[in-house]
């Protein structure tokens, strides 16, 4: 007997109705790491909010690519690819950053196919640029027919004189760029849709569940390869083989151009699809019921040492309570456990449905993070007893409850902190090293010893000191490429001479200087090339899905031994910064202000987030530095990804990775790194933001 | 820290397999290996095998211990009772699992992977009463996404017959009914075996990604 599964999760239940119209559907990834054939694209698309990282290609071109399915019908790809023997053989190899779109236009039905419209390395220095319109259809459950018209690469081989032609003589040829043009700019070229077209396509046979046979006609003739003759280009003819090894994890192999073998994997996640939604952590209390007998109230003194100790186990830490008024206990406290601080008072509500006497009717649940209280949220303990394992008891706690912005500190006692004010650490670091002579990416690795030394729970010191143990070779000649500060370019010769090196030493100071109000002051050698001060403000009520804040630092750049000493570089910077949190997941950010080397200008961000802590997004940087003087890439731009660490390991904590893909760091539109800014520390605690956003866990 | 300690805790750094104190507890090291473990489904912790009944648990008054075991997972445990509020009985197993109950039909669980959030078992106890009838359930569930869906479902109980159980402590006669749920986005069929009006043993379902429990009154 099994539970019919169209089961509990919204997605679970998507995913199924999406495969109902989309039987014997193919979906692999090319030698690009966007859904395709080989070489080549098709029409399909991954299922919404899939993450594919690609490694594919052959001898003269390696492929990392990273595509992820923004909306339904859209996805985004960077690209980061290797080409060797450029010139000719013998001569240097190159490596080009790109970025993709594709959008389907049109979905398929019985009568209709997918249909969708692709530029490939849009931005950038257009080595792999080519725009494409694609057709796919399922003729039966196992056999995908694709077909396409190409321009750029796509067009490259056999191309026929393109259509669009006909409405202007602008679409009648591409112009050849010069690489001089692109090594200042990688801006949007313009040039879509121009030149000759080409037709491309093929077709897909599903053997079995795990093998998927494919053969295709490509239309890039691989020109400069061929005629350099890095490449034995003998037949527009590919084949080849995608074989799932196990769900999430694909296996490419083909032979190209009728001498090429070319290999490539793809694992794919989906943030969408947990494996265990409610992760690992044990069960909570159960809620404790009142005895109809009032009288038995015990006195809350009696029993502080237990709920202090009880809180502890659940992974919580009591800041102060107050339970002056006979019906009503307001406690504040800090959550170090769950990503999630619904979830976490949910355990605190039922821990004190089990400690406080039963004359006490409300609870006033104050979370609190580096010392400040981010909310207050008011339950009735009647609706904790009623709506415990009650279908949609998360949904009536939430409407049942109140949140406000959290009451002042008056009033509350405050217990004597059990948590050790000094914790410590000691681990392994990796760091990437990029442009270090020859070398674009070098890692270095070694041991780091952290410590952090709580004064008051808003007022933290905190330190990294670490040790390569990678032997680097020491970076050539300074880059004085462009007129600004080296306040970025310059990292690679940070703790290269091999020593211990202080990465971070701070102190911080947390606050609620008003109502709505936070603010940060940070002080000392704040990044691992930058110290001084850091202060912050932000507005951010409760329930708004707006937030406004302000940053003002003065730093100095410190010296390569990163020891206590800086360099003769010091500058004010800082922004001004608003964000919103859209309805539909989608959040964006703006920064405006003055950047590290003292330009001036303004970030952009917009992020996917997902309410169970995911988020993938992408940034770019425009300042008053041109873009010749920028340097390669022209402005700062890049991917970032955040990704909670309960996703996988299932283990309630509120640690999480944070990884940007960048496509080249300059020294224009560099911002400080400083630890626990305010936006993502008090958006935790709001109903406009992931309290709210996580309601469903009050109960697990 | 002392010395066998440290001395563990740099080997281990030093092979790049762990980190050491309390700031590390979890590091992008076991992000990382939580990751490749999901990726290659090395990570599936082996179901623990069924432990012997302690002699507490056989011995116990009646109605003190439930006996429950996951079928997917072949894990089974000994529950005793933790809350009640009102018709609604908590009970607890050794490794931190919660089930709730309410007049014997399952309405909670807490600490397994996939939980079942909450029950509206409306009308299946009094169908389960008067020897077969209808009901309507909403169950609610967490998903990926830690939101709420809650499914609302129809269901037939029907009276199947009388069998004998084998359960701790001898043979009971009971008879056995069926309760068949059907919803547009779940399905699902539970058994429950009744003794002089209590439900000695159940059968019934979780979640998807638990599947379903047997209960067994000791």
């Amino acid at each position: 007997m099994q539970i019919r599964q169209i089961l509990a999760s919204g997605t679970a239940l998507m995913a199924l109705l999406a495969g109902n119209t989309a039987m014997g559907q193919d979906l692999s990834y090319n030698l690009y790491g966007v859904p395709g054939l080989i070489d080549t694209p098709n029409a399909r698309m991954a299922p919404d909010a899939e993450i594919a990282a690609t490694i594919g290609g052959f001898v003269l071109q390696q492929r990392g690519s990273f595509t992820f399915q923004l909306l339904p019908n859209l996805s985004g790809t960077f690209r980061y690819a290797g080409i060797d023997q450029e010139d000719g053989p013998g001569t240097d190899g190159t490596f080009d950053r790109s970025f993709d779109l594709r959008y389907r236009l049109i979905q398929e039905t019985d009568l209709l196919p997918d249909v969708a419209i692709g530029l490939q390395d849009f931005l950038g220095t257009g080595d792999l640029s080519a725009e494409y319109i694609v057709a796919t259809k399922t003729i039966t459950d196992r056999i995908d027919v694709t077909a396409g018209l190409g321009w750029g690469r796509l067009g490259s081989r056999d191309g026929i004189s393109n259509p669009l032609g006909a409405l202007d003589s602008y679409f009648d040829t591409r112009p050849v760029r010069d690489k001089s043009e692109y090594e200042e700019g990688g801006t949007v070229t313009g040039d879509f849709f121009r030149g000759d077209m080409g037709v491309f396509g093929g077709i897909t046979y599903r053997y079995s569940d795990k093998l998927t046979l494919k053969a295709e006609y490509s239309s890039d003739g691989y020109v400069s390869e061929t005629d350099n003759g890095t490449l034995d280009n003998r037949s527009p003819i590919n084949v080849g083989l995608n074989y799932t090894y196990k769900p999430g994890l694909d296996l490419q192999l083909a032979y190209l151009y009728g001498s090429e073998l070319a290999a490539g994997a793809t694992l794919t996640l989906n943030p969408r699809v947990r494996q265990s939604p409610g992760g690992r952590e044990t069960a909570p209390p159960p809620v404790r019921v009142r005895p109809a007998d009032l009288a038995a109230a015990a006195s809350w003194g009696t029993d502080e040492k237990t709920l202090i100790q009880t809180l502890k186990d659940a992974g919580i830490t009591l800041n102060g309570y107050d339970v002056t008024a006979d019906t009503v206990a307001r406690v504040r406290y800090t959550n170090t456990t769950f990503r999630s601080e619904a979830q976490a008072m949910g355990r605190v509500a039922r821990i004190l449905s089990a400690q406080l006497p039963a004359a006490v009717e409300t609870f006033v649940l104050e979370p609190q993070q580096r010392g400040i209280p981010l909310q207050a949220t008011t339950i009735q303990r009647r609706d904790l007893e009623t709506q415990e394992n009650r279908a949609r008891g998360a949904e009536a706690l939430a409407q049942s409850s109140i949140t406000r912005d959290a009451g002042p500190s008056t009033g509350l006692s405050y217990t004597p902190d059990l948590e050790p004010a000094f914790t410590w650490g000691i681990g392994p670091y990796a760091k990437l090293i990029v442009f270090n002579g020859d070398a674009p990416v070098q890692i270095d690795g070694g041991i780091e010893l952290k410590a952090r030394y709580t004064f008051a729970p808003n007022i933290i010191a905190k330190g990294v000191v670490r040790q390569s143990l990678r032997d680097l070779p020491l970076a050539d000649e300074t880059e004085t490429e462009n007129d600004l500060q080296n306040v970025r370019t310059d990292g690679r010769y940070y703790g290269q001479d091999g020593n211990p090196v202080i990465q971070t030493l701070t102190l911080a100071h947390y606050g609620r200087p008003g109502a709505d109000l936070y603010s940060r002051v940070t002080a000392g050698y704040i990044e691992d090339m930058h110290g001084g001060i850091s202060s912050e403000l932000l507005w951010k009520p409760v329930d708004s899905r707006l937030a406004v804040g302000a940053e003002v630092n003065y730093t100095a750049q410190r010296d390569y031994d990163q020891l206590f000493t800086f360099q003769d570089y010091d500058v004010v910077t800082g922004h001004v910064s608003g964000y919103y949190s859209f309805d539909n997941g989608f959040h964006a950010q703006v920064d405006v202000g003055r950047y590290l080397a003292g330009d001036w200008g303004a970030t952009f961000g917009l992020d996917r987030e997902f309410d169970n802590g995911w988020r993938v997004g992408a940034y770019f940087t425009l300042t008053d530095v041109p873009f010749d003087e920028f340097g390669e890439g022209s402005f700062d731009k890049g991917i970032r990804i955040t990704v909670p660490n309960d996703f996988f390991i299932g283990n309630a904590t509120q640690d999480k990775v944070n990884t940007n893909l960048q496509s080249l760091q300059r020294d224009g539109g560099a911002r400080l790194n400083v630890d626990g800014r305010l936006y993502d520390i008090v958006r935790d605690g709001h109903t406009a933001g992931r309290f709210g956003d996580t309601f469903g866990r009050f109960w697990r | 820290m002392n010395i066998s300690m440290k001395t563990l805790c740099s080997s281990l750094i030093l092979a790049g397999l762990t980190a050491c104190g309390p700031l590390y507890e979890d590091s992008l090291g076991s992000t990382l290996l939580g990751a490749a473990q999901s990726a290659t489904g090395l990570g599936d912790t082996a179901a623990p095998a069924a432990p012997a009944i302690p002699p507490a648990v056989a011995t116990a008054a009646p109605g003190e211990v439930l006996l429950v075991k996951i079928i997917a997972r072949d894990a089974v445990a000994p529950m005793t009772k933790v809350a009640q509020n009102g018709r609604n009985i908590t009970w607890i197993s050794p490794g931190k699992v919660t089930m709730a109950f309410e007049d014997g039909i399952l309405v909670g669980t807490r600490g397994l992977t996939d939980d079942l959030m909450g029950v509206d078992p409306i009308g299946v106890r009094a169908a389960l009463n008067a020897g077969g009838g209808t009901a309507r359930r909403l169950q609610s569930f967490l998903t990926s996404e830690d939101q709420i869906a809650t499914r609302e479902l129809t269901c037939t109980i029907t009276r199947v017959g009388s069998e004998d159980i084998q359960i701790i402590g001898g043979s009971r006669t009971t008879t056995k009914f069926e309760e068949d749920c059907k919803g547009p986005a779940l399905e699902f069929k539970n058994s429950y075996w009744l003794a002089g009006g209590d439900i000695i043993r159940s059968r019934q379902a979780v979640s998807a990604g638990v599947g379903f429990i047997q209960a067994d009154q000791l």
